[in-house]
């Protein structure tokens, strides 16, 4: 698919704020499931920007030192996406869960093993992955990812605003609902635990083409696929064929060329789309809107 | 009644003396000097000596002390001497482990072949509270990351050079070394010439040449060179203020500093003025609010940008406490011989590793006999001699060690070596060690032919840091025949002979004429 995204920040201060650096983890890399054709990037009021490129993406960065009131950051990327079917890429083997014992795939994939701040590897996680280890006695790895992710998308509720950034793994277990972010955190949590290599992915996903962001979330009726009225997040996991595919419990999907990965990493830290620090002890109020839409010619 | 009345060695390795009243030959000349002069004597030499340094303000803070923010550190005026043939043998193994160390900072920056090939344990790396992902695959300048480094050394009960620790991050110290030759010198000017005892003052020159050497391309002419300190309560303020002068370059604090389009400025009454080279003495942590800590107030937003884009240098670099950590420490090692193929020169001490299932429980069954270390503590904190220690002391530290495994070493106790210190009225042996300087410049490293000697002051102690009661005394690393100063001073053309060398002194800082006196006498 050619999918365009369309992503405005805005923060808004009460007070003028100066001397202010952002960091932006927004730019759509390029590899064997998606082309990133074009990218644009700009702030208001205007800056420089600079970038450097890691292996996780690449990062935008600049500062505005005049004192200012706002400051918006346009990020807009047309990608064109290759995965049609995902399930061409899981390996159909079973047995395979011995693939993770080797120590030298958990010496080499430790950064994707351990638990971080985000992902306490905690005994709270161990109930889901039993649950789905009774439900298939296969021990294929796909097998049970895809049905881990379906797991957690029917044992949890998603609800916009019901967690927030800094909200910690075990309130979302005790609350039962959340956002993309404590479903992907959680996937890793019970990856790890099982020594399957996972990390998160920040990105964007299709859900169909909307007249406004504002307008669609909660007017379709039967399936509705959620996370597109800001950066969406799941998880990638690595398979004993050597492929990273990506599992979305939010949505209960094995991610497919509606998704858009923008950055992966340990945690959610490592992949914040905008990290900035400024002078001025002012809170900001912060307003986000995504909008991805599809520009192949059969789409509606 | 002699200085080295009823001196006795005991059953340590003694730097001065084989047996008692038997002098080793490189002290001979020291200890005929020093025989037949009083006690009084001394005490007065010492005490112009302690006056000398408090006027010069050479001081340190100690942490968590309510009743003044410093101290004096305290001198011990007895010098250290190493012979020649030692520390050539010093000089190759500190350059050949700085060497590796270096390689290994720059691999598991890029592409961890190192760990890829088993040879130290990823998650050793990778979980090290040192290590700075967010700076993998940036290119500090010549490949350097660790221009200045500050190891620590101790001599055991056979006299043998072992390494006890490695300080890759902001060393400290160095400023006594330069202070502390200062005073002997006026205390003692006839033994420098006797001796031929090689000068250290060079070592701020040899700094600047290589700061400078850092400057982005373009800069290179005339770069702004500047020193980054926390401030006034951090506990070597008193160095930072010292080696900025000294380095003629300014002192400033975060605030002074401020990134614009990824470059580096200072703010100037008449003006900003671009950053080239900071020699910075603020924990990577502090070092930028943007990049690591958001709620530091020392660093500067912006700054680890500014350098990955080579618009501005720092010394040391970003990253580099991974590889000082006390774990890393044990597989040094195997670090020389993975990136130099060579065996290390100069031996680590045996350590048994917390995080090693057959180490942890030795450590656990063994807490009598070895020194605990956490693994990213310096200074003497977060400590444990074991065999000094009290019952309760030692079960707190077996449950920290239960509770976090990956954060603790154990070490046998080694008996360092001893070397005479005046106490009262004469000379008793005192525990010391030996933290040496070597600069690593963009040609080659350089060893500075001196060290800081420190001393555990507490009679039978072994803890020599400065904030825990130690003080410490002037290193004399004597020079073969002729003068081979010209050798170790890199690119840099002065040489100095015996001559030259005592007529700079009385240009230091403060002379004090009483001192000179004294010396003379």
């Amino acid at each position: 698919m050619r999918l365009r995204v369309k992503h405005t920040t805005q923060y808004t201060y009460s007070q003028p704020i100066k001397d202010a650096h952002t960091e932006v983890r927004l730019f759509p890399h390029s590899d064997s499931v998606q082309t990133c054709l074009d990218y644009r990037l700009a702030t208001q009021p205007t800056a420089n920007l600079f970038h450097y490129d890691l292996p996780s993406g690449r990062v935008h960065h600049f500062n505005i030192r005049p004192p200012h009131t706002s400051q918006v950051i346009l990020s807009e990327a047309v990608v064109l996406t290759h995965l049609q079917n995902p399930f061409v890429r899981l390996p159909l083997v079973d047995n395979d869960l011995s693939f993770y014992t080797q120590p030298e795939v958990q010496q080499r994939y430790i950064e994707y093993l351990a638990e971080t701040k985000r992902v306490p590897l905690s005994a709270q996680v161990a109930p889901f992955a039993e649950a789905v280890h009774s439900q298939s006695e296969s021990g294929n790895t796909a097998c049970f990812l895809t049905q881990l992710t379906r797991h957690l998308h029917a044992s949890f509720d998603y609800v916009p605003g019901a967690t927030h950034v800094h909200t910690h793994l075990e309130e979302f277990l005790e609350l039962r609902r959340g956002v993309c972010q404590d479903f992907a955190h959680l996937f890793l949590a019970i990856c790890r635990r099982e020594g399957i290599p996972a990390r998160y992915v920040s990105g964007y996903i299709y859900t169909g083409n909307k007249p406004s962001t504002e307008e669609y979330i909660y007017h379709e009726e039967g399936r509705n696929l959620v996370g597109d009225d800001a950066t969406h997040a799941w998880a990638e996991c690595l398979l004993p064929n050597g492929v990273w595919a990506g599992f979305d419990p939010t949505n209960n999907l094995v991610v497919n060329d509606h998704y858009i990965k923008v950055h992966d990493g340990r945690d959610y830290s490592d992949v914040t789309p905008v990290r900035g620090v400024y002078s001025g002890g002012e809170a900001s109020v912060l307003d986000v809107r995504v909008q991805v839409t599809c520009e192949d010619r059969q789409a509606s | 009644m002699s200085l080295f009345h009823g001196y006795e060695t005991e059953s340590f390795y003694d730097e001065m003396f084989e047996a008692p009243g038997t002098p080793r030959p490189h002290y001979q000349k020291l200890y005929t000097r020093l025989r037949d002069m009083s006690a009084e004597d001394f005490r007065k030499r010492t005490q112009l000596a302690d006056r000398a340094l408090i006027q010069q303000g050479i001081t340190f803070a100690v942490y968590g002390d309510e009743k003044g923010t410093e101290k004096p550190f305290p001198f011990d005026l007895l010098p250290r001497i190493i012979p020649a043939r030692e520390w050539e043998f010093l000089e190759r193994g500190l350059k050949q482990r700085l060497t590796a160390l270096n390689l290994f900072l720059h691999d598991i920056y890029h592409d961890q072949k190192i760990l890829n090939d088993g040879v130290v344990p990823r998650e050793l790396v990778v979980g090290a509270v040192n290590y700075r992902p967010q700076f993998r695959y940036a290119d500090p300048p010549g490949g350097i990351y660790v221009h200045i480094c500050g190891s620590d050394l101790i001599r055991d009960v056979d006299g043998t050079y072992r390494v006890l620790e490695d300080n890759l991050r902001t060393p400290s110290g160095v400023s006594y070394v330069l202070e502390n030759r200062i005073i002997l010198t006026r205390t003692f000017p006839s033994l420098f010439r006797d001796l031929a005892v090689r000068p250290v003052d060079h070592y701020t020159t040899q700094l600047l040449a290589n700061l400078c050497e850092l400057a982005p391309a373009g800069r290179e002419a005339n770069p702004n060179v500047v020193l980054l300190t926390p401030g006034v309560y951090n506990s070597a303020y008193f160095e930072h203020s010292f080696l900025a002068q000294q380095l003629g370059i300014e002192l400033v604090e975060g605030r002074d500093l401020f990134c614009d389009d990824n470059i580096v400025y200072m703010k100037t009454t008449r003006g900003p003025q671009r950053v080239d080279v900071i020699y910075r003495r603020v924990d990577d942590d502090f070092l930028d609010p943007l990049t690591f800590r958001s709620d530091s107030v020392l660093g500067v937003s912006g700054l680890v940008n500014a350098y990955r884009a080579g618009n501005v240098a720092l010394a040391n670099s970003i990253g580099t406490g991974v590889a000082d950590d006390k774990v890393i420490y044990a597989y040094v090692p195997r670090i020389i011989e993975y990136y130099l193929g060579e065996k290390a020169l100069i031996q680590n001490v045996d350590t048994y590793l917390a995080s090693n299932p057959q180490d942890y429980k030795y450590i656990l069954e063994n807490l009598d006999k070895l020194v605990v270390k956490a693994a990213n503590e310096s200074g003497g904190y977060g400590m444990l001699m074991g065999p000094q220690a009290t019952q309760q002391k030692r079960e707190e530290f077996a449950e920290q060690i239960k509770a976090n495994p990956r954060n603790y070493i154990a070490q046998p106790l080694i008996s360092l070596s001893r070397a005479p210190a005046f106490v009262e009225n004469h000379c008793e042996g005192r525990h010391i060690d030996l933290r040496p300087y070597l600069l690593f410049g963009k040609e080659s490293i350089t060893l500075i032919p001196g060290a800081l000697t420190r001393v555990a002051l507490r009679k039978g102690s072994y803890v020599v840091n400065s904030s825990q009661g130690g003080g410490s005394k002037d290193t004399w690393v004597l020079a073969n025949e002729p003068h081979p100063l010209s050798q170790t001073m890199g690119g840099m053309s002065q040489t100095m002979g015996e001559g030259t060398m005592m007529q700079s002194l009385p240009q230091s800082t403060n002379p004090n004429p009483t001192l000179e006196q004294g010396g003379a006498q």
